[in-house]
């Protein structure tokens, strides 16, 4: 078929199905408005999801392999918000201690609360000298603009964390000093040296420095940590890791949990499923209204046009031809259609991405709408190409 | 070239032909008259392969129309008649010589657009290939549909009161045309018409429908 065209066999059909997909601009606009419409959807749809995918992804990578140990007080195992009872250094040994362990740091969380806003609380993490020196992955690993904090005044932030400010209104760039609160009612400036982005998205989300400044910001005692990060020597030892720590650590005090933060995501990588299925499903339906659309277009415009059709049978086209000739102009028109949604789609997808960051959809999804197009304005075609095709010249002629 | 035996059609009740017998020879320039509703037109659709006859056969150019299946009927319209309609039956959105390729266009018209414009200036449209149907009058619109029914060079041409819809020197010019068809390229032309004028011009007259 596509060789015919191209050999010029089919091309003259193709090339009338095109005069008479222009002949009715009104018709033509109005198709290509609501497929142009419905494909539009898909594709911010498609790119929303996409990238609630890719971030899940990202995140869960960069936290394979890890553990968190802290106070069962901690909220949200503290992964999130160090809370709860501070940890005595001596638990930090015995994590050390313990089979599998490949690595363990201490650190520290705090919140910051900007001082002309103190109801904003900015999560931060200090970590201690030696995970900064030994492991990768952490913030000071992965500054992408700036530098690493050098002393207890600087501070690093993430990019996640940035981005989302500057949606608020609140900028916060490399060089700027903010002013923070500090428990006590006094203030204090912090430098920002740098942005940091290590893929997983919850660290991105929060303001990291050095130890000693989150023990100022939570007034902890010196040596005391507020959760500890474990490194495993293997990622699939997290789950007898965390069995031989929970049994190491049943007596100590303050009584303490292990979090695999990788499975705290479970919930949420099921709920990203959900949320997937549910937009899948959107854009089913809407490429369903796509086709209904296009079929009722061609089904009006081909019920005006039966003489035609009478015609074209009478000077020597059998039914099939007719068919080709309808489903061509169909096929035309969702094609077209969906050209226009592309535009407009990757539009909305880069005014959403301002906030929700989705970014253009990838290849393999254009791939998939146009071939959704090709579907819808097949499918939507097909019933009025078959009534057109079937129709009796002799019967038609009679009448006028 | 045209021969009907014992042709019937009825619709429901109405009885339009009955035992109907007709054999044209090659190049036979003839009339069809009759009162309106006598079947002139039910006649052409059945001998153009556009409609079945209830009983009896057809032989068109040796081809028996009766015999055929339905879905090889549309080779007979292609490669044995050519049609001319009362209202010509043109598409609007096309060009003239657009509208003489119609015929060709499933099988690829391309080669075949000098051919279009040759029969243009035959029918005496030279330099209005251009025009749409709307910027033709009704007797050069008819001339184009003439010309559309020459394309693909058939045996036989059927028109349906190719003047019915025009004034009286356009008719003339039309018939004139038909002549020349009929003389120079030996088709074989049936005419339906209610036009004393038109059918005293032709070789000979069947009348239908007493
Ligand atoms: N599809 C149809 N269903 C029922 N009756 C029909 C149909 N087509 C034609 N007829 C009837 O058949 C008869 C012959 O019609 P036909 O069109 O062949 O006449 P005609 O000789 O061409 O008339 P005119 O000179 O007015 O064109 C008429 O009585 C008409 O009502
Ligand atoms: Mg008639």
């Amino acid at each position: 078929m596509v060789r015919d065209v191209v050999l010029g066999r089919r091309r003259a059909l193709f090339l009338l199905a095109l005069k008479n997909v222009l002949r009715k601009k009104a018709v033509a606009c109005l198709a290509l408005l609501g497929v142009g419409l419905g494909s539009s959807l898909i594709i911010v749809l498609l790119s929303l999801s996409g990238s609630l995918n890719r971030n899940l992804d990202r995140t869960v990578s960069a936290l394979a392999g890890k553990l968190v140990v802290s106070p069962r007080d901690a909220l949200f195992g503290g992964i999130f918000f160090g809370s709860g009872t501070p940890l005595p250094p001596g638990d930090l040994a015995t994590v050390r201690e313990t089979k599998g362990v490949r690595n363990a740091y201490g650190r520290v969380s705090a919140s910051l609360h900007p001082a002309d806003f103190p109801d904003l609380v900015l999560p931060f993490t200090g970590y201690s000298p030696e995970e900064i020196q030994a492991a990768a992955g952490t913030p000071f690993a992965e500054v992408v603009r700036g530098r690493a904090p050098a002393n207890d005044k600087e501070i690093i932030v993430g990019r996640r964390l940035v981005d989302t400010l500057s949606f608020l209104g609140r900028k916060l760039a490399v060089g700027d000093t903010p002013s923070f609160q500090l428990p006590d009612g006094a203030t204090i400036d912090l430098r920002v040296t740098g942005v940091f982005q290590t893929g997983d998205e919850i660290t991105d989300t929060s303001v990291a420095g050095s130890i000693g400044l989150a023990r100022q910001l939570a007034s902890l005692p010196q040596n005391d940590y507020s959760s500890l990060a474990v490194r495993v020597e293997r990622p699939d030892e997290v789950l007898p890791v965390e069995q031989s720590l929970l049994a190491e650590m049943a007596k100590s005090d303050p009584p303490v949990q292990v979090v695999a933060p990788k499975n705290l995501l479970d919930p949420l990588a099921a709920s990203t499923k959900a949320v997937d299925r549910l937009l899948l499903a959107i854009s089913l339906l809407s490429a369903l209204g796509s086709t209904l659309f296009i079929s009722i277009i061609m089904s009006i415009t081909v019920v005006e046009r039966m003489k035609e059709f009478a015609v074209l049978k009478a000077v020597g086209w059998c039914g099939r031809h007719v068919t080709t000739l309808v489903l061509a102009e169909s096929l035309i028109l969702s094609l077209a259609g969906t050209a226009l949604g592309l535009a407009l789609g990757c539009g909305g997808a880069l005014v959403l991405g301002r906030w929700l960051k989705p970014g253009v959809p990838a290849w393999p999804q254009l791939v998939q709408v146009a071939v959704l197009a090709v579907l819808v304005g097949t499918v939507g075609g097909i019933f009025p190409a078959w009534r057109a095709g079937r129709v009796a010249p002799a019967l038609i002629l009679h009448q006028g | 070239m045209i021969r009907c035996e014992n042709l019937e059609k009825t619709y429901g009740s109405v009885n339009v032909l009955s035992d109907f017998n007709l054999s044209l020879p090659r190049g036979a320039f003839c009339a069809l008259v009759g009162p309106s509703g006598g079947g002139k037109t039910t006649l052409l659709n059945i001998l153009g392969a556009l409609d079945r006859p209830t009983a009896g056969r057809v032989v068109l150019d040796g081809t028996d129309l009766t015999a055929c299946p339905e879905k090889a009927l549309y080779r007979v319209r292609r490669d044995k008649v050519g049609f001319v309609f009362q209202l010509y039956h043109l598409i609007p959105a096309l060009k003239a010589w657009e509208n003489v390729l119609v015929p060709a266009v499933p099988w690829g018209s391309a080669g075949l657009k000098e051919r279009a414009g040759s029969l243009l200036s035959m029918v005496g449209l030279a330099g209005k290939e251009d025009r749409r149907p709307g910027q033709l009058s009704g007797g050069e619109q008819q001339r184009v549909a003439v010309a559309r029914a020459l394309l693909l060079d058939p045996p036989i041409i059927l028109a349906d009161e190719p003047t019915g819809n025009l004034d009286r020197a356009s008719g003339r010019k039309v018939m004139q045309l038909l002549r020349r068809l009929n003389q120079e390229l030996g088709k074989t032309i049936l005419v339906a018409t209610h036009d004393p004028g038109v059918a005293g011009g032709c070789q000979s007259v069947i009348e239908l429908g007493q």
